[in-house]
């Protein structure tokens, strides 16, 4: 059996139901970094309340969507450990760069969008590499939009693939759920994954070897006392 | 006068996928119809389109408490099944609605097809 994530879906249980239908093993719930710090406990008592009624591996992150560099690190600061994942949104060239040079944030969503290329260029993905920092390509930018807007994203994604069979960074691919509507099948994420210019046995490591690799280093984030150096319990 | 029919060696070959299609209101056949040309049109142009050669042969509306769902089987070319099924997980809304296409599976005939996954 193969095991298969969705990284970035919303706490609803519709959503969690459908992905269990869809025999993913696996999910993980973003909450919005200013919302998780203010709400705290209701949003850990939905969690783990998601959490019991559920056979799926639930994994709880934030996602920070700052245009300032400088506040995007403190809030980094603020939540590094606290949570299971950081995802950091992909903005202008100077967010971007700030996202790929900090080793605590383990996905950059889509640096792709609203801007006139990419968002990564070749230094960018060595410092990706350097950091074991992954790239989320969320398939509802392509769903949502029609004609030259879905087009264009297509080609940005494009142009960050090419970069990615160079340097060899990680990307992850996933649905974007909010509602039931929006949760798609791994077969059906692999079939919108061929849109892009992507290889099929590429795509299935997008859905299943790749994520569980960013679950592998949850456990070395908690373990790490600074950068280089960890607790290794007998 | 009438054409003869072709003999089955000369007709296009076709494959039936089974889908389940759920939407927030309700829909009649003609939407649907138009939805899933829509959206192959859409996604791979019109002269892809016309080889992927989509059309429904059966639906059914099932009972479901949270979203209104058709269990569908459509016919499309042989080889060209893999990108039918892109083209209906592609699908995203029809005007306002919000809809969803999951399949199910694909077979050869339309018999076997909803004995494997009882759709009709």
């Amino acid at each position: 059996m193969t095991i298969f994530y969705d990284f970035n879906v919303a706490p609803k249980m519709e959503v969690i139901e459908t992905l269990e239908k869809f025999n993913f093993t696996g999910a993980c719930i973003f909450y919005d970094s200013k919302l998780y710090y203010e709400e705290k406990d209701m949003i850990l008592e939905e969690f783990n309340e998601l959490n019991e009624s559920t056979d799926l591996e639930l994994y709880r992150g934030i996602v920070i969507n700052e245009t300032n560099p400088n506040l995007l690190r403190k809030e980094v600061q603020r939540n590094y450990r606290k949570v299971d994942l950081i995802m950091a949104n992909g903005g202008d060239d100077k967010i971007n760069r700030t996202i790929c040079e900090t080793p605590q944030i383990d996905i950059i969503n889509r640096p792709y969008l609203d801007k006139r290329n990419s968002g990564i260029n070749h230094i960018l993905s060595k410092l990706l590499v350097e950091n074991n920092i992954s790239v989320n390509i969320n398939l509802v930018d392509i769903l949502k939009h029609k004609g030259f807007f879905r087009a264009r994203t297509l080609n940005y994604i494009n142009q960050m693939l090419m970069l990615q069979r160079k340097y060899g960074f990680r990307t992850v691919i996933s649905s974007g759920s909010e509602s039931f509507y929006d949760v798609r099948s791994p077969k059906n994420i692999i079939l919108l994954s061929q849109l892009m210019d992507m290889d099929i046995d590429y795509a299935k490591k997008c859905i299943t070897e790749h994520p569980m690799k960013i679950i592998e280093d949850i456990t070395l984030h908690k373990e790490s006392i600074v950068q280089g150096v960890r607790i290794i319990k007998d | 006068m009438k054409l003869k029919i072709l003999p089955p060696t000369l007709r296009e070959k076709k494959r039936y996928i089974g889908i389940k299609l759920y939407s927030k209101e309700a829909l009649t056949k003609e939407e649907i119809y138009n939805t899933l040309w829509y959206n192959t049109i859409n996604l791979y142009g019109e002269i892809e389109a016309s080889k992927i050669n989509l059309w429904i042969i059966n639906s059914k509306e099932i009972r479901n408490p949270d979203h209104f769902q058709y269990n569908m089987i459509i016919k499309c070319q042989r080889g060209y099944e893999e990108k039918m099924m892109t083209a209906l997980a592609s699908i995203y809304r029809n005007r306002t609605n919000r809809i969803v296409v999951h399949t199910v599976g694909t077979s050869g005939t339309i018999k076997s097809l909803n004995k494997k996954y009882n759709l009709l």
